[in-house]
């Protein structure tokens, strides 16, 4: 456990974390854009017209992968929020900081494509349905991180109310899954199960299962590069960054 | 606006939508990428000014 700790508390040092993120990152954005542009032309281009929607389901790809990251984005900053109150390291208050904006222009997409989805398929854009008002009430939550944490002065302790706000929010995220379960709703009930029968057939639910992977890549790309800027805005007066940044070498030339 | 996008039928609508997922993945690139040029140079202007101020 104490060998746990110390490796955890080594990454957690700024310039480490600069380091090692800036050697993932590029792993990270080209197997994204790999297993993205595979997967939505598999999607769009071969994978079977949907006897039921018609081509409209082909919107699939993108939706169904920015929803699951929408609540993926929220774990990942409750939990970043949960170590910020507990360990106060400046990396986990600004993982939750950083996370906030990735998360909610997830959950805008899937909002705005589910509305381009409902259209054909339901004839309306919006119904005050239960899984697509509880996925607006996540955006809320998104934009009052934001909000909150901007409203100090201090990065640091905005960053600390904004961790406590996101775990308060955590109650949302069984509403939106359970949703589809619990009401009558508009929205379709559950299609792709971890546990047990999807009822997706394998050539629409493969290039499904490949973008999800793809928004999981990107994800990891964006928060580890806004991760890096927020290190160098924090840091800016540490010989680290300038290093970092090739401005020592510039000095001394 | 909406009237031409229902017309332009099923297909109509997944372009628009994978536009804003397109429009989305773009902002965030050239965010990303303003941001850190605005970093470096605020960094290495601040630098430079401290030098200046040593050197006199």
């Amino acid at each position: 456990m104490n060998r746990f700790w110390t490796w955890l508390s080594r990454y957690a040092s700024p310039p480490v974390f600069y380091r090692v993120a800036g050697l993932w990152r590029p792993w990270l954005g080209w197997s994204a854009l790999l297993f993205g542009a595979l997967s939505l032309y598999w999607g769009l281009f071969h994978a079977p017209e949907d006897y039921y929607q018609g081509n409209s389901y082909r919107i699939i790809y993108l939706h169904v992968p920015s929803a699951w990251m929408s609540m993926f984005a929220y774990v990942a900053m409750a939990l970043s929020g949960a170590a910020a109150l507990i360990w106060r390291t400046k990396l986990s208050e600004l993982t939750v900081l950083t996370i906030a904006p990735i998360g909610a222009g997830f959950t805008a997409v899937t909002l705005l494509t589910g509305m381009l989805w409902g259209r054909p398929t339901w004839g309306a854009y919006w119904v005050w349905d239960a899984r697509l008002t509880s996925e607006l009430v996540l955006l809320f939550l998104y934009l009052g991180v934001i909000g909150l944490a901007s409203a100090y002065g201090d990065v640091r302790r905005g960053a600390r109310a904004a961790a406590v706000l996101s775990l308060v929010g955590v109650v949302n995220l069984p509403i939106i899954h359970f949703s589809v379960q619990w009401w009558n709703t508009l929205h379709q009930g559950e299609t792709v199960r971890l546990f047990g029968e999807s009822s997706i057939d394998a050539s629409m639910a493969w290039p499904l299962l490949g973008a999800a992977l793809a928004s999981k890549l990107y994800f990891g790309w964006s928060l580890l590069g806004r991760l890096r800027l927020a290190l160098i805005e924090q840091e800016s007066e540490k010989a680290w960054v300038h290093q970092a940044l090739g401005l020592e070498e510039q000095a001394h030339a | 606006m909406l009237e031409w996008l229902e017309s332009q039928g099923h297909w109509g609508f997944i372009m628009a939508a994978y536009s804003i997922g397109a429009v989305a993945l773009v902002a965030d690139l050239i965010g990303q990428h303003l941001r850190q040029r605005e970093l470096r140079r605020l960094v290495a202007e601040r630098l430079a000014r401290r030098r200046l101020q040593r050197s006199r």
